[in-house]
Parts: C-alpha cells; structure tokens; sequence
C-alpha cells in the first residue's frame, strides 16, 4: 500500500512540475525515497531482464542514451535516465516515471547511468547485470578529492555486484586497474592501434597504480588512453570489441573487428569509446549488431553533445565540457572542422560545475590558439575572466578577447562575426540557458 | 640580458591543480620584459640542480604522488634547506607547502618533511575546500590575493610568518586567520592552480626576489610594471563575490 501511494504522490509531483514547465527529473525521485526509503529495490525487482549500470567520468549520458536505444529499436520496455540526472534521486525517478499510476512497472530493461561517488548507495538497492566502465578523468575536484578516490568508490560499487559482467574500456589503466582486482567476468572494448598523433598535456595514469613506477606507453590516443605497459606486469587487459579504419570528420565511422561497419550521426573522437562501451553492452546482453549499427546511424545527439542549430543560415555548435579530458576533446572537435569559425567559451563556478576553475590551465587551449581558422574569442559565464586570462596565457591578445558576464551579448556579438561557423563551449550550468537562448535565436 | 632559471619539481607527479598556469605566468612575465627564462623540468627519477635554480617551484599532487616526491626529496634535503636558508627563492603550492614543514600526516601515516619551514601539518576531519581572499603586505606593498584552497591538513605555522590575512575563506588551519608562510624567500602557501596568473603582484615580487638574489639590487633596474587589466577584472570579481556579501 505505502509503495501504491508513494508512486502515486510522485508521479503528482512529477505532472505538477511538468505543469510549471519544470524537467521533474529528480525532485519526485527525492520525494519518493523520502515517503519510501526502499522503493528503488521494490521497483528494480519488476525489471525482467537485465540491468545496465553505465559508469565512468565521461560519455555516459551518450552511452546510455545508445544502450537504450537499441533496447527499444529491439521491442524493449526500458527504463533509463536518459537525461543524465545520475545520483539515487535522478535513478529513482527514472522508475517513477516508467511506473503507471497504480504502481505497475512494465519494463524488460534498465539502463541506468549512475554518479561515481553515488554509484556505491544505487547499488545497495539495485542489482546490475552489466556494470560499464568508460573512462576515468579528472572531474570536480573540490568535491571528489581526487582520482584515487573515485576509484575507491567504484571499487565499492563493484564489490556490491559480484555477479555483473564489468564491461571496461582496456584503453584506460586507471579502469583497467580499477577492476583487476575482481573476479567477476569481465569484457574489454577498446582501439587496439594508433590512429592519429594527438598528444595532449593531461595523462592521470602516468604511473602504474600497483607499483608506482611510469608506465610504458606504445601511442596515447588521447589523454591517459593508448597502450600501456608495466614492469611489474600490469598491462592493457585483452580487447573483445576493438574499434579500427576510425574516422571523425564530418562524423564518426569506424569498424569493429569481427563485427562490421559503425556510422555514428555525431562528431568527436571520443564518441567512438561511447559506440563501443554501449555496444560492448548491448551485444553481451544478446542485441543483434544490425541493431547497434541502425541505432548509432540514427543517434540524436543530446543537449550538448554537439548540439547543432542554424541561426540565420549560420551552423553553431553547442559543446558541453565538464573537465580537462572533456574539454580539451571538444577543442580537438573544433579544430577538426576546416571551416572558419567564431568561439564563445563559458565558464560558470556553480555547484553542479565544480566550484573550482583551477583546470582551465590543464585544458590545450594553445593548440586552439594556434588554429588560424578561428577568427574571434568571447569568454563568458560567472567566470568569464579566469576564462579571459587563460586565453590571455595561451597566446590571444588581452585586448582582443571578448568579456562578457551575459551570455545573450555575447551571442549576439559572435553572430556577427565573420566566421562560417560558431562554437560554443560550455560547462555543465552554462548548458542550459544557453541552449534556450539558442533555441530562441533559431525561431 | 639576464637570465633566470626556474626549476619546476616533479611536474609529471605535482600536477593536480592546474600548476602550468604559475609557470606560465612566470615565464610570460619575463618574456614580456625581455627577461630570458628557462624552465627546467624536473621529472622521473632525475634530481633537482639547486645550483643553477634562481626561483624553485612546487605544486600540489594527491596524496600518493605527494609521497613519493617526498620520498626523492628527502635524498637532497640538507641541499634544500641551505638553498632555502641562503635565500634561494622557493614557491610551493597546496601538498608542496606541507612537504617543506617538519611533517604532514596523511591518513594515518605520519610523513617526515623537508624542514625548510618549521611547521607541522596535522590531519583535520572534513576538507577545507572553497574561494579564498588574503592580505598580504610585502616589500612594502598591500595587496590582496584571490585563489581557491582544498585541503585535508591542518597546518600549525608555530613561530613562522604567515604569508597573508585571510579575509575570506579557511587558511593555514581555518581558524587562526592567517595563510601560507613567508620566510626569506620562501613563499609556500595553500592557494592552489593558478594562483599567480590572477595575482600578478605576488608573481612580480617572487621575480623581484629572484633577480635581487641573483643579481644584486640592481637586478630589478628596468623592471617596469605590465598591463593586468584583465588579471585585475579577474580578482575583482572574486573580491567582489566574497567580500561584499558580509
């Protein structure tokens, strides 16, 4: 009765936050795990088949989001977070809102990203079949510590599930060592050889995290991922999905070894680990790789990721970058377009952004300042002159960077600019205000 | 031309906080004013040349890697400290300042320092994370300095001179007002990343230091001032946000 009523007064809030034009995806989730502390365990044991949990510090939004298309594309019911809100709250409400008004879930699959530091607490309730690992960045400092320690709280996570099949990407050593010590099965996806030679100044895994001496890398291909080696014996496990003949520009393309051709309607080298962990995922939960291939050829990209618009006959491009690794494959996104271009950065210092901004230093913006196809600079957000100053650092002339505390003049100012085309890159609060400013200037 | 050598320690290991932006702005700053520099990286196994260093700088690193340099360093600790004590200009930022005191703990480890500063870093229950802002007066000039701090460790200066005044924020301990420690020309403070691209008087004066040092007081003659309009813009924002809402 009390899991009756609690749904029920959930999915109330969830319509009267929708009602005041609100996205309701975590408050009814907070509401319910307050009314009923065990609810998320009662719900996920409606699930029939197999639960997918997707970790890891970026890609996962993407990787879900293609997991549970071809779930669907499959005759699947799925229950997923597709928006990205990934702490117990963003996961509980995802069931609320697959659940009917009586209560009954009707789902064939759940397909969950979950928060790193977070992901130990969901585990406690939900059960995974699949847990995916695709990277381990550097993100938020100033509230996880450090890397170490989000590899303590994975390890914790995992040990919750010991009968899951971890899906890892082989690529990082900092997942690769993650997961060494457990005996659960494990699949490994992967890019076997070098396919470009970008070097970027930001490699966590520099040393081996059993001994502590460097590793030995054959190639990076970008930030800690290539192919690694140690002394004392820790090495790139062996890859089952490994991806080849890569391309990115005008879109990602690639072949896996075995398998077949991949075409993925979106850009970003980076989007070739989310192709793979999500189909490392799918294809050992029994999903036909036709199904993989129709999915990623139809994939819109998500608020963000690339996000496209055309604002008097000018494409923008709207990047989300949360951290260095992020941000410095969105330059190397930018400078893979040979058109010319304006560019906006915004930095903002809230909660959800990480409150620290001591990072911009360990982005590669120099490689970005170097490109002559970018015409003009603007920085904005809350931080919009740490941003000036970095570029100021990087190469650009302080008085030719454009400050602007809102982002509306600064849109406004780079649309007139003499590029073909407009980037703007953003971290996470930036995201979506200017994304309904975007929308407003397309009308 | 003069000529200043800046020896960066361990940047492979010391990394965790966007230190590249105090470097670069150190060498931006000489570059700018026709200084030659040169930034020798210290990294893997090699050792520091004390000798030929005019300004010594050490960032911050998570716990392991802190430890570890440590641990190198203790080989050339007696070389550091007379380094330091003959009034070599040291920077040292976040883990790099608690490994200049006579221990810091970590966990329950308890890691001997290098002894240049007699201070002593104990374990504190939750983390002092947040935007900072200092006073700081030196050389005969007040100024404030705006950065970030994140720390586990406590630290006890004792009889030491702290860097600064904490107008905002936690500093050395969180509650005895005052950050970083200022002795001879060791400059070590918790403010983390960059901290001198938004406080370019701090980096003047490390320079200014360093260049006394090596040439004699006429060693900042044409040591003329830059345009910092946009690292004051930054800093006012800060001071802006924290300062005014009390």
């Amino acid at each position: 009765m009390r899991y009756f009523l609690t749904v029920f007064i959930c999915k109330c809030v969830a319509l009267l936050l929708k009602c005041m034009g609100k996205k309701a995806t975590t408050t009814p989730g907070a509401v319910a795990l307050r009314l009923y502390p065990d609810i998320l365990h009662v719900m996920a044991e409606k699930v029939k088949g197999d639960i997918l949990a997707v970790m890891g510090t970026n890609g996962k939004t993407t990787t879900n989001n293609l997991l549970a298309d071809y779930f669907e594309a499959e005759g699947k019911s799925v229950v997923a977070n597709r928006i990205g809100a990934n702490l117990l709250s963003g996961v509980t409400c995802a069931f609320i809102q697959k659940a009917g008004w009586t209560g009954k879930i009707e789902a064939d699959v759940a397909c969950l990203e979950m928060d790193e530091a977070w992901a130990k607490h969901i585990l406690a309730f939900i059960t995974p079949t699949k847990i995916i690992i695709g990277n381990l960045f550097r993100d938020q400092l100033d509230r996880y510590g450090e890397i170490d320690m989000t590899m303590q709280y994975l390890k914790q996570a995992i040990a919750l599930a010991p009968k899951a099949t971890l899906i890892c990407n082989s690529d990082d050593p900092l997942v690769a060592a993650t997961v060494q010590p457990f005996e659960n099965k494990k699949r490994f996806f992967g890019i076997k050889e070098s396919f470009h030679a970008y070097e970027s100044n930001i490699k966590e895994g520099k040393f081996c995290y059993f001994c502590g001496r460097p590793l030995n890398y054959r190639f990076y291909h970008f930030s800690q991922l290539g192919d690694y080696t140690c002394s004392c014996g820790f090495t790139r496990p062996e890859i089952t999905y490994n991806a080849e003949n890569i391309q990115v520009f005008p879109r990602v393309a690639f072949t896996v070894t075995g398998f077949g051709e991949i075409e993925l309607n979106g850009r970003g080298m980076y989007n070739i680990y989310n192709v793979l962990a999500s189909m490392a995922g799918a294809l050992e939960c029994g999903i036909a790789f036709q199904t993989v291939q129709k999915c990623t050829k139809a994939y819109t990209p998500q608020i963000g990721r690339m996000e496209t618009f055309c604002i008097g006959g000018k494409p923008v491009y709207l990047v989300l970058a949360k951290n260095p690794a992020g941000f410095n494959q969105s330059v190397s996104s930018v400078l893979e377009d040979p058109r010319t271009k304006d560019i906006i950065i915004a930095i903002n210092d809230g909660a959800q952004d990480g409150r620290d901004v001591s990072w911009l230093w360990d982005v590669d913006f120099d490689a970005l300042v170097k490109d002559r196809l970018v015409l003009s600079y603007k920085t904005s957000g809350s931080r919009y002159a740490d941003m000036g100053l970095r570029l100021k650092y990087a190469g650009i002339d302080a008085h030719k960077i454009g400050l602007y505390s809102d982002m509306k003049a600064a849109l406004d100012a780079a649309l007139s600019g003499k590029g073909e085309t407009l980037y703007i890159l953003v971290n996470y609060t930036a995201l979506f205000s200017t994304q309904t400013l975007l929308k407003e200037l397309e009308k | 031309m003069k000529i200043l050598n800046i020896t960066h320690l361990y940047p492979d290991l010391l990394n965790l906080y966007g230190d590249r932006g105090n470097i670069a702005t150190l060498e931006k700053r000489c570059v700018w004013r026709g200084i030659e520099v040169n930034i020798h990286e210290v990294t893997g196994e090699s050792m520091p040349d004390l000798k030929h260093t005019d300004l010594l700088f050490l960032g911050g690193g998570s716990d392991r890697e802190q430890k570890l340099v440590c641990s190198k360093l203790q080989h050339i600790r007696n070389e550091i400290c007379d380094y330091a004590e003959s009034g070599g200009v040291i920077a040292a930022v976040c883990g790099g300042y608690q490994l200049l005191g006579n221990f810091y703990q970590m966990g329950e480890e308890t890691i001997q320092g290098l002894g240049v500063l007699d201070i002593d870093t104990y374990r504190g229950e939750d983390r002092l994370i947040g935007n900072i802002v200092l006073q700081c007066s030196i050389d005969g000039q007040t100024f404030r300095v705006v950065g970030f701090e994140n720390h586990g460790g406590r630290t006890d200066i004792k009889k030491e001179t702290a860097l600064g005044k904490v107008l905002s924020g936690y500093g050395n301990d969180g509650k005895s007002g005052f950050e970083g420690v200022l002795k001879k020309n060791v400059f070590a403070t918790y403010l983390h990343g960059p901290l001198l691209p938004k406080n370019p008087m701090l980096a003047d004066i490390l320079l200014k230091r360093a260049l006394i040092q090596k040439y004699g007081p006429d060693g900042i003659v044409g040591f003329g001032a830059l345009e910092d309009l946009l690292e004051e813009e930054a800093s006012q924002v800060m001071q802006q946000r924290l300062l005014t809402r009390k």
